[in-house]
């Protein structure tokens, strides 16, 4: 009699839900179609040997595994992007910090410098590529021109083409893209600062370096560590702009985790192997993700 | 923010932000430049300016490097991505907001746990799955994994911002009789406009600037999205020259610039917004 109560129970509740189902329906259903069923595939697909096209055939158990993390451009594609990202923490935060600091205590124009400053942001990582890569060119790229004049012709470079240089090079263009949108939210949090904070301790005495030490640096704490996070998941993402500037090269000295998976992919026809790279990759993220929640927890609770 | 700063701090403070603006603003106006020059006027001198507003190199853009058609399907792809997406998340975002649901939890999670896994991770798949159900050079290979990235920060933005919508004027609707459809067309939609706009503009700028998927998806020449057909007109410098392409970069930049030069303040909102994205 109480189980069959309970099972009526659970139909009502269920049937009272029939609206929300079919509200959430649609999302549920693409999401399965092109995000559940794609994941659980890439674990499938890394165990065979597969090439891209007719049925999965060729099970190889964890070779592609073994493959991908003894493959010494592997390790180097994970470098480089390590490096791309570890440079655009220190010089695309400190210098948006910067910016948005100037434009928040307030400076002539500040409207005009604000719109002018942002722009980057709008356009996309691909024409960012593509202008960059004109601007490095050797020949009639305006950087070499511009050493030129400087007098600094000793320093003019095949930007792109030279693997000394590629990287570096393709990392400031990066780091030029990220500026504005961290600038942007550091800029819109410092905005929420309470005017008192700032006011009681210049009448305390305080300086300018203290009033960021003290004041302003612990109150954008928690936007600096969201925008940390978003720089390592962008960065571990990065392909777009640097396949446009590099295609990876110059001898895969700006290949990316990401342009590594697409070119051994769909160059070398190695889907395989793809997958077990893209799982690597996940699982580098996942439990990056992991570590940022659990010390933020750990943060909350003391 | 008034604060009195000692003189050299301000003009190192204006020098600081006046630079790092040129830098920032003058790749694209050069560029601009140049598009509006002969391509033996940019050989010459790539500083100097244009003689007059020179439109050949847009027409060669668009007949020789089929650029017309590339703008053409962008606008497509982006215009019925953003469509779809926020149908979706209207009617997802109001079912978990303001409707009963049993294993509202469970669900909620599953559209969410989406942001651990990052679209590269499931490039390979995706294109199997799209050779799989045959849709291929469609529109639909485009719009629905576009949308399964926008899913959770849509259902966060728009959900978060019905959660406001207090419950009364729902409940004295239902009193009145109102359908559910109703309720979320008349009263729930409408004050929701401003974070469905904002919604809008982040989905706009994801499907308009997405290169990855559109290049793995669609390999029939005509169904090109302009962000691939840039990168393949930029591999063409030797056959078209450099200022048909200057041109080309110049209408795929513009085309939000001139949106947020229009309407600065909902994009700033946009973006900001979009920062829980991660």
């Amino acid at each position: 009699m109480k189980e069959s109560n309970k099972t009526f129970k659970i139909w009502k509740e269920l049937r009272e839900s029939t609206p929300a189902y079919l509200l959430i329906a649609p999302t549920i259903i693409s999401l399965v179609i092109f995000l559940y069923i794609p994941f659980v595939n890439t674990f499938r697909i890394s165990l065979y040997n597969y090439k891209g096209y007719g049925k999965l055939k060729n099970f190889v158990g964890l070779k592609n595994f073994q493959t991908v993390l003894s493959d010494k451009n592997f390790y180097r594609a994970f470098g480089h992007t390590f490096q791309i990202i570890g440079f655009d923490l220190v010089f695309s935060l400190s210098i948006a910090f910067v910016l948005a600091y100037i434009l928040f205590l307030g400076i002539k124009g500040k409207r005009l410098f604000n719109t002018a400053l942002f722009i980057p942001y709008l356009i996309s990582n691909v024409v960012v590529g593509c202008i960059w890569r004109i601007i490095y060119d050797p020949n009639i790229g305006p950087l070499n021109q511009i050493l030129d004049v400087l007098g600094l012709g000793n320093l003019k470079h095949a930007w792109l083409g030279e693997t000394k240089t590629a990287l570096g090079s393709v990392i400031v263009t990066w780091v030029w893209k990220s500026i504005p949108f961290n600038m942007l939210i550091l800029y819109a949090n410092l905005m929420t600062l309470p005017s008192d904070y700032l006011e009681s301790s210049m009448l305390d005495g305080a300086t300018s370096i203290q009033q960021i030490r003290y004041i302003i640096l612990p109150y954008l704490k928690g936007t600096l560590a969201q925008l940390a996070l978003l720089t390592v998941t962008n960065g571990l993402r990065s392909f777009d702009l640097v396949w446009n500037m590099t295609s990876g090269g110059p001898a895969g000295a700006t290949n990316v985790v990401t342009a590594y998976i697409y070119s051994k992919a769909f160059d070398s026809q190695r889907f395989g192997v793809a997958s077990a790279a893209s799982i690597v990759m996940m699982i580098c993220m996942i439990s990056l993700n992991f570590i940022v929640q659990l010390r933020k927890r750990r943060g909350e609770s003391q | 923010m008034k604060k009195s700063w000692k003189p050299v701090f301000r003009i190192g403070a204006f020098v600081t932000i006046m630079v790092s603006s040129i830098f920032s603003l003058y790749p694209l106006i050069w560029v601009i430049l140049q598009s509006f020059k002969t391509e033996q006027q940019f050989l010459q001198n790539i500083w100097s300016l244009p003689t007059n507003l020179r439109l050949d190199n847009y027409l060669i853009a668009f007949q020789r490097g089929n650029l017309l058609q590339y703008f053409k399907n962008s606008v497509v792809v982006t215009v019925s991505t953003v469509i779809v997406e926020i149908i979706f998340i209207i009617m997802a975002a109001f079912a978990f907001s303001k409707l009963k649901m049993k294993f509202k939890r469970f669900f909620f999670n599953f559209i969410l746990l989406n942001m651990l896994i990052p679209a590269p991770v499931i490039l390979i798949p995706m294109y199997m799955q799209v050779i799989n159900l045959k849709i291929q050079n469609t529109l639909p290979a485009l719009i629905f994994p576009y949308f399964q990235g926008m899913a959770p920060i849509g259902l966060i933005l728009v959900g978060g911002y019905m959660d406001n919508i207090p419950d009364e004027i729902i409940e004295a609707a239902k009193v009145d009789g109102a359908k559910t459809i109703n309720i979320l067309l008349k009263i729930v939609l409408p004050i929701s406009k401003p974070i469905i706009v904002t919604y809008g503009i982040l989905c706009g700028m994801g499907a308009w600037n997405e290169y990855l998927w559109a290049m793995v998806s669609i390999s029939d020449n005509t169904k090109r999205t302009l962000s691939v057909g840039i990168s393949n007109l930029r591999d063409q410098t030797s056959s078209i020259g450099y200022t048909p392409v200057f041109a080309a970069l110049t209408i795929s930049a513009m085309v939000f610039v001139i949106l947020y030069l229009c309407m600065q303040r909902t994009f700033v909102r946009s973006v900001t917004a979009g920062a829980v994205k991660g």
